[in-house]
């Protein structure tokens, strides 16, 4: 049995480790930002930790759900913006000499974002043009609420 | 009371990054998210340890703070850098579009223009040619540029310029 205290600290310790050599061994050379296996291994540890800690058990199984969801939409999120980012496309091009670049704006594909949009069901394509679903809408207005909420600058 | 203090820390980093922030990009202010986050654990351990904290309660919360941070900041990004849910708001506002009519209103010239600006005001490209500022900053953006991404920059962004370059050979 180990102490409440004890068993957090082993449980970030071993999310560190596990996200980064899901980096370093497998996401690092793919196209997804969704990682499953670290998620599934660190839910086992979490289980594992319920049993074998010897005191707030209801605590440890709360903050160990927390930081693992918290881990698995940050490292989405890290995984994106490495994988599939604007931004960090732009500035990766101006590592390279001014002749070798390619235009900036090549790196902003509608056609792709149209596809997203309609995957995540928040646009259709209706006679040629794309309207917002009912899900849509709600993201639409969820999103402007937000950067209201929080005075923020679009840069979208 | 670890729960507690880890949450409370994280929510008090993020108010007072976004505060001193003034709503700007946030990877342009790094070193303020990095500040707050410390400030916050260093007062969170403090009020720990005067409520007789063990002294791995006060590894415990920094620790545990990171992944919330990390989320934070995905989040954060996402939000405001987002194209797909910039696209979501211009059909909002504007009702139905062709392909033709969201790429005109998007105006991704611009957009790109947009951060290229944004980039040069935070430091990470200078000169008449926008190279990566050869500072410490400009080393460090480097470095992770090839760390994470490769010789060929994003992964997912190179294979989908090199399937285009395909098609259109």
């Amino acid at each position: 049995m180990i102490t409440f205290s004890h068993a957090i600290l082993a449980y970030d310790l071993a999310l560190i480790v596990v996200y980064c050599l899901d980096f370093i061994v497998r996401s690092r050379r793919n196209d997804t930002v969704v990682a499953k296996a670290p998620a599934i291994a660190m839910l086992v540890c979490l289980c594992a930790g319920t049993i074998v800690v010897g005191n707030d058990r209801i605590e440890f199984a709360l903050m160990g759900l927390l930081l693992l969801g918290a881990a698995a939409f940050g490292y989405a999120n890290f995984l994106a913006f490495v994988k599939r980012g604007v931004t960090f496309s732009i500035l990766s091009n101006h590592t390279r000499p001014p002749a070798e670049r390619i235009p900036d704006a090549a790196f902003i594909a509608i056609d792709d974002r149209l596809h997203e949009m309609q995957g995540h069901g928040w646009a259709e394509p209706r006679d040629a043009r794309w309207s917002l679903t009912s899900a849509g809408h709600r993201i639409a207005r969820l999103r402007e609420l937000l950067i209201r909420l929080l005075q923020i600058e679009a840069v979208g | 009371m670890i729960l507690a203090a880890t949450l409370i820390s994280a929510i008090v980093a993020i108010v007072v990054s976004e505060v001193i922030g003034h709503g700007r990009v946030i990877y342009t202010r790094m070193a303020t998210l990095i500040a707050a986050y410390g400030v916050a654990c260093v007062i969170a351990d403090s009020v720990v340890k005067r409520f007789g904290g063990s002294m791995s309660d006060e590894f415990v919360i920094p620790l545990s703070v990171v992944p919330i941070m990390a989320a934070w900041l995905g989040f954060r990004i996402h939000l405001s850098n987002s194209i797909t849910l910039e696209m979501v708001t211009l059909l909002e506002h504007q009702g139905p579009q062709s392909t033709q009519d969201l790429v005109r209103a998007y105006d991704p010239q611009k957009h790109a223009e947009t951060r290229l600006r944004i980039l040069r005001e935070a430091g990470y490209l200078a000169g008449e040619d926008d190279h990566i500022a050869p500072t410490a900053k400009g080393r460090v953006v480097l470095v992770l540029i090839r760390a994470l991404c490769g010789a060929d920059g994003p992964r997912a962004v190179a294979s989908r310029l090199e399937r285009r370059r395909g098609a259109g050979a």
